[in-house]
């Protein structure tokens, strides 16, 4: 999909843990073990800035608990994982290296790494709107004692409130601010979690299955969205299992399976992969069982 | 029956010092959705702080900053392990501490200070506070139906305005940036989290403030009575906790106007029983209108999980 505009993945081979030209995550051998198991065993990783990086494998793969580990809801048994971050508007050589070995995961959001969670974890006693503000950064009035005198916040709240409204009209879900996030639908909720995620102007955003639960009607739009975070200079990491939605959107895919890393390339080509097949995908990953729209 | 008695316990500083402690559970609870079961022993602290630093010395605003410091105190020790985990364990550690403040105040190992498990009594502490009324002379004074003493008067003057001040300030930070990070806490942590906020700091913020307010209703309620270790245990907790459920808990009015309705109700039963069951041994009086409330919890949980000027949509009892 991404014939018309500079491939950013140009010379990059194709083999596990493969270095990238400008990688915005790096990993190492970062290993979690829940009692005897070894849920993840990631030798190396990198994940391309700029570029939408799909993650795949199996159910029990470890995608998700590597997905923690890189945001720190869950701490890794061993390994090392720097975040090259850069904030919005600044050139892309203005890279500012972050370990993110012990950091907490609110350490790591501010640093411009958000996520969002499989279960969608929308506010659900909130308002749309209150869930949107809850996602800006840099409100004063989120200290106790600037909170009790309004005018310290209010200049700033004014700001949030914009910007929230243009997520929303972005997101269509401008006509639903003032409803609680709990009346909003199943694809309405995960659609309001990617835009909360948003007001934080991240350089990089974390999507654990975000079509998970998602009626194919909203699924398309789900997918503009994603490609537009892309478009506005947003780095993309996702979980998806829906490998029709892999392969229209994402510019690079890495597979994994036990815990590692065992393919990483193309979308296209890695599908083709034989590896990858008899890990996760099957003979008849390949036939659409549904007909194409 | 007498109406007056009714009327009397509604304006009455045990009412107001209930409201300050149950606006303190709102901050707790309301707010944030910590499980404090033991708003008790933050009242204890406060009533101890403050009539003890009285008793030995100390002035009325060196006893209040004392009460004040010992329920951060007491706030901090009970967080600092408990709020990085699952609500349920704040609720264990509390409901035990509270029960350690009080049994702590009731031995004979610090009669010194606390008085044992007589407590403090009201010439020991009472008199810097009593002596700053305006209302002179002492007398009692009859405005409508309500007729109490001066110091009385006074009392209630300053534990009503108390309570309108923590209502300002729960007004104010309830619909602050403050307030909304610890309504996202209330309703998933992770997700709050994922959005570059501190939970654990803003959880530990809200355990302080609702402390204080309790000790603040200690205070009050020591004026009221006496410092009484009995007096404040876990009963006393589900009282506060019945109060806040009753008036609606994260509104701002809710906690008022529910320890008003819920000493209205203790007395009028209490009023009520006697003319029922003319049997009734007057020390199976209390214990009845007790038995009542719990009932009218239950019926409360059943019919209006909300309370009564709660948002539904909002909050509504689901633990």
């Amino acid at each position: 999909m991404s014939d018309t505009k500079p491939n950013l993945f140009e010379g990059v081979e194709a083999k596990p843990g493969a270095a990238k030209p400008d990688p915005i995550i790096i990993a190492d051998g970062i290993t979690r073990q829940f009692g005897g198991l070894t849920a993840v065993d990631v030798k190396h990783f990198e994940a391309q800035r700029h570029a939408i990086t799909a993650l795949i494998g199996p159910n029990g793969a470890g995608k998700s608990t590597f997905f923690n580990l890189l945001t720190s809801f869950d701490v890794a048994n061993s390994g090392s994982a720097q975040f090259n971050a850069v904030e919005p508007g600044k050139p892309d050589s203005d890279v500012r290296t972050i370990d993110l070995g012990g950091m907490s995961s609110a350490n790591v959001a501010r640093a411009g790494m958000v996520r969002t969670f499989q279960l969608t974890k929308a506010l659900n006693r909130m308002s749309v709107i209150e869930n949107m503000r809850l996602g800006a950064q840099h409100q004063s009035g989120e200290n106790v004692l600037n909170a009790m005198v309004a005018p310290l916040w209010r200049k700033r709240e004014k700001e949030i409130t914009e910007q929230a409204e243009v997520l929303l009209e972005r997101f269509k879900l401008l006509d639903k601010q003032d409803d609680y996030a709990g009346s909003l639908s199943g694809g309405q909720r995960k659609l309001l979690e990617m835009a909360r995620a948003l007001m934080s102007k991240p350089s990089m955003i974390m999507l654990d299955e975000p079509m998970a639960g998602v009626n194919p009607a909203l699924t398309e739009s789900l997918l503009d969205h994603i490609v537009g975070l892309k478009e506005d200079g947003v780095t993309v990491l996702f979980v998806e299992h829906d490998m029709h939605m892999v392969r229209r959107i994402s510019d690079w895919v890495v597979v994994m399976a036990e815990g590692k890393i065992i393919a990483e390339g193309d979308p296209h080509e890695v599908m083709a992969n034989q590896a990858v097949q008899d890990a996760y995908l099957g003979s008849h990953h390949d036939t659409n069982l549904f007909e194409e729209r | 029956m007498d109406i007056n008695d009714i009327l009397q316990i509604i304006v009455s500083p045990t009412t107001a010092a209930f409201a300050l402690a149950a606006i303190g559970l709102n901050f707790h609870y309301g707010l944030t959705g910590l499980l404090n079961m033991g708003q008790a022993g933050f009242m204890l602290i406060g009533m101890y702080g403050y009539a003890i630093t009285i008793s030995q010395g100390g002035s009325m605003w060196l006893g209040i900053l004392i009460s004040f410091v010992g329920a951060i105190l007491f706030a901090l020790f009970l967080g600092w392990p408990t709020l990085r985990l699952r609500g349920d364990y704040l609720a264990i550690v509390t409901i035990a501490a509270a029960e350690m403040v009080r049994l702590i105040g009731r031995s004979q190992w610090l009669k010194e200070w606390t008085g044992g498990n007589t407590g403090l009594r009201g010439n020991q502490f009472k008199g810097p506070f009593e002596n700053l009324s305006p209302f002179q002379p002492a007398r009692i004074v009859e405005i409508g139906p309500f007729s109490f003493h001066t110091t009385i008067w006074w009392l209630m003057l300053v534990g009503w305005v108390a309570v309108a001040v923590a209502a300002a300030l729960f007004w104010r930070l309830n619909k602050s940036p403050w307030g909304r990070v610890l309504k996202g806490v209330r309703e998933d942590e992770d997700a709050v989290r994922s959005l570059g906020k501190s939970v654990y700091s803003f959880k530990m913020q809200a355990l302080i403030i609702g402390g204080v307010l309790g000790a603040a209703g200690g205070v009050i309620w020591a004026h009221g009575n006496a410092v009484q270790p009995d007096s404040m245990g876990r009963v006393t907790t589900f009282w506060i906790w019945t109060m806040l459920l009753l008036g609606g808990a994260a509104t701002v009015l809710g906690p008022i106007l529910g320890s008003v309705l819920f000493w209205a109700m203790f007395v009028f039963i209490k009023q009520l029983a006697p003319l029922v069951l003319p049997n009734l041994a007057p020390q199976q009086i209390e214990p009845l209108a007790l038995a009542f409330v719990g009932i009218g919890l239950i019926l409360l949980i059943v019919f209006r999980p909300q309370g009564i000027l709660g948002d539904k949509r909002e909050i509504s009892l689901n633990v």
